[in-house]
Order: C-alpha cells, then sequence, then structure tokens
C-alpha cells in the first residue's frame, strides 16, 4: 500500500463522509493494516480508521469475522466500531474501519513504564477475565490475548483489542487443517494452538495466554520467553510447558496455584470457566 | 452417588428381586444379556418391571463392536434393518449420526429410560477417524429425545489408549463437549490392575471431567473401580460375573456363547478379594483368624456364621454370593454421597489401607488371595495412583467441587 494510493483509499472514504477528517500520519500498522487517527469535524469526536487490503478469500473472512464480532461485544472492555466502508483502488479490495480511539497506552508500552505493584497486577488480571467472559459468553475464543493487545486507559481502564485471529466456535474454522501451526502470538499461544488442533480451542485457550500475561506482570518476564534465544526455542518451551519449574511472585497462594493451573499443557486440567478464576481474584481484591 | 446392576446373563430375576430390596439402585439394561431364545420385547418388560418398583433404567446400545456377530444383538432395530454388519468405512459421517440418533430414539420410545446413553465404539487407539465417530455419535445422538432428560456418551477405551500420549487430548476434548456426561467402559489389562500409572490416568481424567460439570457414570467395574467415587463420579455399574466386572469386548465375538459353570465364591468386604469356600475353612480353623472376614450382612451370614463354609455351601447360592457383592459396593457408593471431592479421596485412600492391611494380616497366618483377590502390587499400584494424584491434583481436589 503506497502512500499515494492510502492518500487515494482516504479520499474514498471523506469524499463519503466529508464530516470525517484523517491525520495521514500512520501511528500503526501491522500485516495488511495501517491505521490512522482521525476526527469528527462536525462534533469533535476522535477515532481511529483502520485500512484493510483484502488479497485473499482468508482475510477478507477474517475481517469480516473480526467486524461482526465485534459488532456483537457491546461492553467497556472493547473498542467500539462506528463504521465499516468498502472500496477499490487500483483494481485491489480495501475494507476501512472508523473505530473508537482508546486514550491510553498498550500494556507492554505501560509495563515498560512502571513498576507495577501486585494489587494494580491482580486488578488487570481480573479486568482481563472479565473481558474474556464476555468474548467466551458469545462463543468466541479471541486466540491472542497479549500485553500488546491490552490497552490501559488514561483513566485506568483496560481494554482488549485485535481480534483479527479470534475464533467463533460456532462457525467453521478458517485455519486449514493443514497448517502445521494455528494463527497465534508465538510465546503467549497455548499448545493446542501451536499443535493447531482445532478440537481443543476453546476459553480454555484464552486462559493460557491470559495465565503468561498474568504471570509476566507478576513476574516482570515472560516466562515462555525467558531464556530463550529465538522464536523455535520458545516454541518448544510451550510444548514443555508442564516442565517449567515456575514461581509467580504473589503473596495469595491461592491465586499462584491459580496461574499455574491455567499453564498447563494439559487443556482439561486449565480452568473450567471465568467464574472460577474470578472467585480467586475477587476474594484478593 | 448411585450404584448400577450391570445386566449380565440370567440377571433378569435378580434384576427385580434387588430393585425389591434396593430401592435406590438404578440398572443398566443391554441386549448381549438377553438369551438369543428370547425375544427382545423381554427387555421392554423387564424395563417396565423395574420401574414400576421404582427404579432408574439406562440402557447400554452395545455398539462397541459394529462388526459383531452376535445375532442377539443385531437384531435390536437400531442397528441395519438388513442385519448387515457396520463396515468402518460405511460409518464416518452421516451414518454413525443415524445410527447413534436411532439408538436413542429406542431408549425413549420402547424403554422409557431416564437417561440415554449415545453408543460408542470402542477403540485401543485414539486415531483421527475414532475422534470423528466420536464426534459423530454425539452429533447425532445428543439432545434427539427428550432434551429433559440426560444425556451420557459412552466412552469405550484401551489400556493403550489411555496410556497413549493422546489421551490428555481426548479427555481435554472431552471435558470441552456439550453433553451431559459420559458412560465409560475400559477394557482393563487385568481384572485387578497392579500399574499405576494407567490408575492415574482414569483418576487425572475423571476429576478433569468432573470439574467441568460433567456427570459420569463408570460401567462394568469391579471393587478396584470403587477408587474413581474419589475423583467423584457419578454412577458405579457392577453385574454378576466378571464379563459384567470387567470389559472385554472380545465377547461381543462369540459364535456361540455358553455360560461356564462356576464355582462359589464369597467376596470378602474387608480384604476386598474373592475367596473359594475350601480357603474359607482353612483360614475358619481358627477363631482369631475367622473374625477377620467380614463384615456380616445379611446375605453373607449363612457363610461367616459357619465354621466350615464348604458344609453350608448348599445355601451360600450364587445369588447370595452376587448379592454380597452388590451390597457391599453400593454401601460405600452411598456413603461417598454427601461428600465433597478431597473428603472423597481421602476415604478411598484410607478405605484401600485398611483393606491392604487386612490382606497383610491375612497373608501372615498362611491365608492366600486367589486370582480375584488384591494382590500386594495390585494395593501398591492402587495406593500410589491415588497418593500421586491427591499430591498432583490438591489445588483442584480442595478447591473446586
Amino acid at each position: 500500500m503506497g502512500v499515494c494510493k492510502v492518500d487515494k483509499i482516504i479520499a474514498k472514504y471523506t469524499i463519503k463522509n466529508p464530516n470525517i477528517t484523517v491525520d495521514e500520519t500512520m501511528f500503526d500498522s501491522g500485516g495488511m493494516k495501517k491505521v490512522y487517527y482521525a476526527k469528527d469535524i462536525n462534533n469533535n469526536n476522535h477515532y481511529v480508521l483502520k485500512i484493510v487490503e483484502i488479497n485473499d478469500d482468508n482475510s477478507e473472512k477474517r475481517t469480516r469475522r473480526e467486524l461482526t464480532i465485534l459488532d456483537s461485544l457491546k461492553s467497556e472492555y472493547f473498542p467500539e466500531i462506528y463504521d465499516v466502508f468498502d472500496c477499490q483502488v487500483d483494481g485491489k479490495n480495501y475494507v476501512i474501519i472508523l473505530e473508537q480511539r482508546i486514550y491510553g497506552i498498550n500494556l507492554r508500552s505501560y509495563m515498560k513504564e512502571n513498576k507495577i505493584p501486585e494489587a494494580e497486577a491482580i486488578d488487570f488480571c481480573t479486568h482481563i477475565i472479565k473481558a474474556l467472559k464476555i468474548i467466551h459468553t458469545e462463543g468466541l475464543v479471541h486466540r491472542d490475548v497479549k500485553p500488546e493487545n491490552i490497552m490501559i486507559t488514561d483513566t485506568k481502564e483496560l481494554v482488549l483489542l485485535d481480534f483479527g485471529i479470534a475464533r467463533d466456535l460456532t462457525d467453521t474454522s478458517i485455519t486449514s487443517d493443514l497448517s502445521p501451526y494455528g494463527p497465534m502470538t508465538i510465546g503467549y499461544a497455548a499448545p493446542e494452538q501451536i499443535k493447531n488442533n482445532k478440537r481443543l480451542i476453546s476459553a480454555r485457550t484464552d486462559f493460557f495466554s491470559w495465565a503468561i500475561v498474568s504471570a509476566e506482570l507478576l513476574n516482570g518476564e515472560n516466562p515462555l520467553k525467558e531464556g530463550c534465544q529465538n522464536q523455535s526455542e520458545v516454541l518448544q518451551k510451550t510444548l514443555k510447558v508442564n516442565e517449567l519449574n515456575l514461581d509467580i511472585n504473589v503473596s495469595d497462594n491461592n491465586i499462584k496455584k491459580l496461574i499455574k493451573k491455567n499453564l498447563q499443557y494439559e487443556v482439561h486440567k486449565r480452568s473450567n470457566n471465568e467464574e472460577e478464576i474470578l472467585r480467586f481474584l475477587e476474594v484478593e481484591k | 452417588m448411585k450404584f448400577y446392576l450391570q445386566q449380565g446373563s440370567g440377571m433378569l430375576q435378580l434384576n427385580e428381586e434387588y430393585a425389591q430390596e434396593e430401592p435406590d439402585v438404578g440398572f443398566i439394561l443391554s441386549p448381549r444379556a438377553l438369551n438369543k431364545n428370547t425375544g427382545i420385547e423381554r427387555i421392554k418388560k423387564h424395563a417396565n418391571e423395574l420401574k414400576s418398583k421404582g427404579a432408574e433404567v439406562l440402557f447400554d446400545p452395545q455398539f462397541y463392536e459394529p462388526r459383531t456377530n452376535l445375532s442377539k444383538i443385531l437384531r435390536f432395530p437400531y442397528f441395519n434393518d438388513d442385519s448387515e454388519v457396520y463396515m468402518t468405512q460405511d460409518f464416518l459421517g452421516a451414518s454413525a449420526k443415524t445410527f447413534a440418533e436411532k439408538a436413542i430414539m429406542y431408549q425413549e420410545h420402547e424403554l422409557g429410560v431416564s437417561s440415554y446413553i449415545i453408543p460408542g465404539i470402542y477403540t485401543n487407539s485414539l486415531s483421527e477417524d475414532w475422534l470423528e465417530l466420536f464426534d459423530n455419535m454425539l452429533c447425532g445422538g445428543n439432545n434427539s429425545g427428550d432434551t429433559d432428560k440426560l444425556y451420557f456418551q459412552t466412552i469405550a477405551l484401551g489400556k493403550d489408549a489411555i496410556l497413549s500420549d493422546h489421551f490428555d487430548d481426548f479427555i481435554g476434548q472431552c471435558v470441552l463437549s456439550a453433553v451431559d456426561g459420559y458412560y465409560i467402559v475400559l477394557k482393563k489389562p487385568s481384572y485387578i490392575i497392579d500399574d499405576p500409572l494407567y490408575l492415574y490416568k482414569v483418576l487425572d481424567a475423571i476429576i478433569s471431567i468432573k470439574l467441568s460439570g460433567k456427570k459420569i457414570i463408570m460401567g462394568y467395574g469391579n471393587q478396584q473401580d470403587i477408587m474413581f467415587t474419589g475423583a467423584g463420579i457419578d454412577g458405579l455399574a457392577t453385574g454378576n460375573y466378571q464379563n459384567v466386572r470387567s470389559f472385554d469386548p472380545d465377547i461381543f465375538f462369540e459364535a456361540e456363547e455358553t455360560i461356564k459353570k462356576k464355582s462359589k465364591w464369597y467376596f470378602d468386604e474387608n480384604t476386598f478379594s474373592e475367596y473359594k469356600l475350601p480357603q474359607l475353612d482353612l483360614a475358619f480353623r481358627r477363631r482369631d483368624l475367622k473374625d477377620k472376614f467380614g463384615p456380616k450382612n445379611s446375605y453373607n451370614e449363612v457363610l461367616l456364621n459357619s465354621d466350615r463354609p464348604t458344609s453350608v455351601a448348599i445355601n451360600w447360592s450364587e445369588k447370595l454370593s452376587f448379592k454380597n457383592y452388590f451390597s457391599i459396593l453400593n454401601n460405600i457408593c452411598v456413603s461417598q454421597k454427601d461428600r465433597t471431592l478431597s473428603e472423597k479421596m481421602n476415604f478411598i485412600k484410607e478405605l484401600f489401607q485398611d483393606k491392604k492391611k487386612n490382606v497383610e494380616e491375612l497373608s501372615s497366618f498362611g491365608v492366600r488371595i486367589e486370582d480375584k483377590g488384591f494382590s500386594n502390587d495390585a494395593f501398591e499400584a492402587t495406593l500410589g495412583a491415588i497418593d500421586s494424584i491427591i499430591s498432583d491434583r490438591k489445588f483442584d481436589l480442595e478447591s473446586f467441587n
């Protein structure tokens, strides 16, 4: 997506929506996606504008699925979608998404900038689970819970982003059965994602990632990445996660056990639902 | 926690008597237990008789071996109308779904069961084909009858499947499934198992399935399977002869079934072992040894009151022997009912520790356990598996119920 092409795409959108102005300095990008700040000059509302290039059937399906998912999740834990616009520029298809702008920084940056006290870390862990509960109630699995996808707003609220690889358990899978790996972020993905074992993708898959993020919040380091030189080592470590001699720096012994329970290789040994997890986290609060 | 009688050959009358004597006991009826000369309508009549006594009736469709040549199973209406045996390749997809649905319909319309058992095929290898079949059976059977009743999906596995690397993934699939519960039948490596890892893996699986909120009935159980009440199973089924106290898929291939003449055995609660009467004669010669057998109940007192059990052998009927066995296992099941998961597991540990001690004591006086008895290795395996599971899943056992 060259600069001229982006201009053309944005122009297509602003012609149809003249009240929207777009700051053409891209502030984020990833995969086939570019993200810009935008504003409604009529009411001064601020947004982010995402341009997603559709280059094959799968990318279109994933984009549409993400939009459908976000549309079904109405909560302060998720950004709101205001508009979706399809366009074609120079023979290529794009989807433009106008989304709520979240003021704050992602958890990765927040962890770098702050020493997080135990109580605050547990509070974050609690809110991530509450957000996941809403997702799982809709029959969805996020599959990409990691600090980069968690925003901490200026008012210290938590927003979960990026449903790009979320799975709707009531719908057919987009990932090929023949793929050696499922879609994932190495270092946060559960073993069943690595093995692309679709039968086992469930809320418990997100609980594994939640447990990694929780351990990272409390220990300051991702236990799967610690000591690894490359992604391949992290993958191997994840597949041997039960061999980790992990200690979690938390005073409440039950929370320690709860995190370790959800860090197990075996799906059947992880927590059954969010209520079971919240029972221990909220006792602490 | 409910105790079930697993219907074996010649149990119709026994079932009816036991339903009268123990109204809380349930019954799992099955095609194979019927005499081949008896019409299948007999099972419907039997179900009605048991239900009229207030008993809970389930029906095991016994689809463990699709290529079974037992005509008394094949004649049931959920099998192919033309009585052709099923070949595996014919059974992927729609056929499996239809079959499971028909098996549920039979249970609903003909037998009026209280819960449904979704049929399952036995495997000793958790292959992708078998997993697909398992999914299809669930898809066809689940909620195809009365949705207010519970649906138990059959899990029929051999030792290699349980000890395989795929077993944990399979249990992962089971905890995520939408079914109400599982009817588990296992082809054991031996009647009394002395492999601690095997026992550990079964305990581990049961705990996870139970913690996922599903129910479990263990079928074809014996005294060692009482250990699984510690992991929270909801039902244990056992029957009269060994072939309904230990699952063997080979019995669905017999060309001609014969009921062998059985020796007279006494099942002793104190040692969880079975003894032939001459062995008891030898032990009962000493009052202090005789007192170690028991405790007495209304079924076994004819033997335990005698100084020479072989002299009262004529009064020690097979029926009394079976009822003695049932009542002992039933009482343990009932006693587990109101305990927490952690309490259940601790109770089971103490129970097997006591039995082990009693066997050792008798053994020190020369009383040998026989081939239906609990060897020291079997006790060690049982207690080792229990100790390991308590250690590994302490948090689960104590925190969840």
